[in-house]
């Protein structure tokens, strides 16, 4: 098996993966909210959303199977070079942007048909409710997910300490896929340790996100039973935060391993080994993120209600909830992005996905977005003038 | 999901915003704590979200919250503790003057607005008996006799 070949086989593995997942992701949202669209709770089943979503799971299959004609199919024609390289990136690309197009287009017709039929019309009490703050996940949970990510990066920087004093004047900085050192670098602290700070960088980000978002708010209708969704959203938000650090850790293990690689700890895996010591990581995080979203659903539309101290009807899978009663499909352009100045919220719950995304009508969103670049920018002007 | 014991939430009450309705988002929030510290939900001492935390789940600008909660804190009805908490209260007698002269002044309006419609001075009678039964009913305890 050739490392290439190994190569199209991973990415035409990753592709079917999210191929199956934007299949399945109408099935995933709030029930109310169907392809993107907010329809009435007796809505949800009406033929043309059903079609709507026909028509959206058409396209996407559609674009998988262009997209692994393009991972495995181009390659094999000859073209060479470094558009065997590409090619299977570019199928990924072409997946999620042939799905955008499939969600953008089928979207806009059941939005044309609700308009039409005027199904929000005359409803009266279209509403957003909110009681009090949402239940708090516990910061005990959120403590125990971060550590091991926690005593990886330790042991790390522990091990890096240990060890500084006894590295070569020369550090291996670049590896191939074959497994042999082709960068060497002058020892210095920046060098020997810039995986471990850049280990201690993602895991300051990934804490903090987790915090964020196990603040966001909790999407309420006026008919809601709200003890139960108090409780589904709330283990929603905790199951995401603890995603995020689960993530976190197979990042620390490997940025860990390849700390200890780099500094002569331990010998480098076998020549067939480099590329899967390399790529099963992230093919780990996609399956851990698809999984859990898949088995959670946006805003916990997929966790069963869960019961309630009081008792209560034991409510199963099929008890949904009604959302928020407000036609809010103006604020969410193509569907995709969020644009609400009158919102004060940062972060919404994703109109079509498991996830957040930003109020774009929000200037501390813009902050967010851009602040990363500006850090990047002022880090590198820093270390040119070192 | 241990919420601290002093400062539990009273699950009887929430707010309810009708984007639709002519009445201003702020006057709804506003009429919503009015009703609840009416009626007994929203009993002396409890806590308010704050309008940064109500605003977000309510989609609205948190300006808006801050107008409602402005205008309750004039009228006697909230207070900022020293620990930046928004607690009900319920106005002391001493403001009683000044409350019942605006009072009266809005139910002149509305009396108004019912015999300008036909309606007679006997239906108004009933109809506002009725609701005082509806309110009294559905909160016996809390007619509190002033000092």
């Amino acid at each position: 098996m050739t490392p290439v070949s190994f190569l199209e086989g991973y990415i035409a593995t990753l592709a079917i993966l999210l191929g199956v997942f934007l299949y399945w992701l109408p099935d995933l949202t709030p029930r109310t909210i169907r392809l993107g669209v907010r329809v009435p709770p007796e809505r949800t089943d009406d033929p043309a959303v059903l079609r709507s979503i026909r028509r959206f799971r058409a396209g996407a299959l559609l674009s998988l199977a262009l997209a692994l004609l393009a991972i495995v199919g181009i390659p094999a024609t000859g073209i060479g070079g470094i558009a065997d390289r590409l090619v299977p990136v570019a199928g990924i690309f072409l997946l999620v942007a042939g799905s955008l197009v499939s969600y953008v287009v089928f979207r806009g017709q059941l939005l044309h048909v609700k308009e039409e039929e005027h199904w929000m019309q005359g409803r009266a009490g279209m509403s957003v409710a909110a009681g009090w703050s949402a239940p708090k996940p516990s910061a005990r949970h959120l403590g125990l997910w971060i550590l091991p990510s926690l005593l990886l990066l330790g042991a790390v920087w522990g091990a890096g300490l240990f060890l500084y004093p006894g590295l070569p004047a020369e550090i291996p900085v670049h590896y191939t896929l074959s497994g042999s050192v082709n960068a060497w670098a002058p020892k210095s602290f920046l060098v020997a340790f810039s995986l471990p700070l850049v280990g201690a960088a993602i895991l300051t980000l990934f804490a903090l996100l987790s915090w964020v978002i196990t603040r966001t708010r909790t999407e309420l209708g006026p008919r809601e039973d709200w003890a139960s969704e108090h409780r589904r959203q709330g283990i929603f938000r905790e199951r995401m935060a603890a995603l995020l650090l689960g993530v976190a850790a197979i990042v620390e293990a490997q940025l860990a391993f390849l700390s200890l690689l780099l500094w002569g700890a331990i010998a480098p895996p076998a020549s067939g080994w480099v590329l899967a010591v390399a790529l099963a990581p992230a093919l780990l995080v996609v399956a851990l993120v698809l999984t859990v979203s898949v088995r959670t659903g946006q805003l916990g539309a997929r966790i069963p209600a869960p019961a309630g101290p009081a008792g209560g009807p034991s409510s199963g899978p099929s008890v949904r909830a009604y959302g928020p009663e407000r036609d809010d499909d103006r604020f969410w352009k193509g569907g995709i992005l969020y644009y609400n100045p009158d919102d004060s919220s940062i972060l919404v719950a994703k109109r079509f996905g498991v996830g957040w995304t930003f109020n774009f009508g929000h200037p501390v969103s813009w902050v967010a977005l851009l602040a990363p670049f500006l850090l990047l920018g002022i880090a590198l002007v820093l270390l040119a003038h070192l | 999901m241990t919420v601290g014991s002093e400062t539990r939430e009273p699950p009887s009450f929430r707010f309810v915003v009708d984007f639709d309705s002519p009445v201003p988002v702020y006057r709804q929030i506003h009429q919503a704590v009015v009703e609840g510290i009416a009626d007994g939900r929203l009993p002396e001492g409890a806590r308010l979200p704050s309008s940064r935390r109500l605003a977000s789940d309510l989609a609205i600008h948190y300006h808006t919250v801050n107008k409602a909660y402005d205008l309750l804190r004039r009228e006697g009805f909230l207070a900022l503790t020293r620990r930046k908490e928004l607690r009900v209260l319920r106005p002391h007698v001493g403001d009683r003057e000044g409350f019942l002269r605006d009072w009266s002044g809005r139910q002149e309006t509305l009396l108004s607005e019912a015999l300008a419609h036909g309606l007679t001075p006997p239906e108004v009678e009933s109809r506002l008996r009725e609701l005082l039964v509806r309110r009294g009913a559905r909160h016996p305890g809390t007619a509190r006799s002033g000092a």
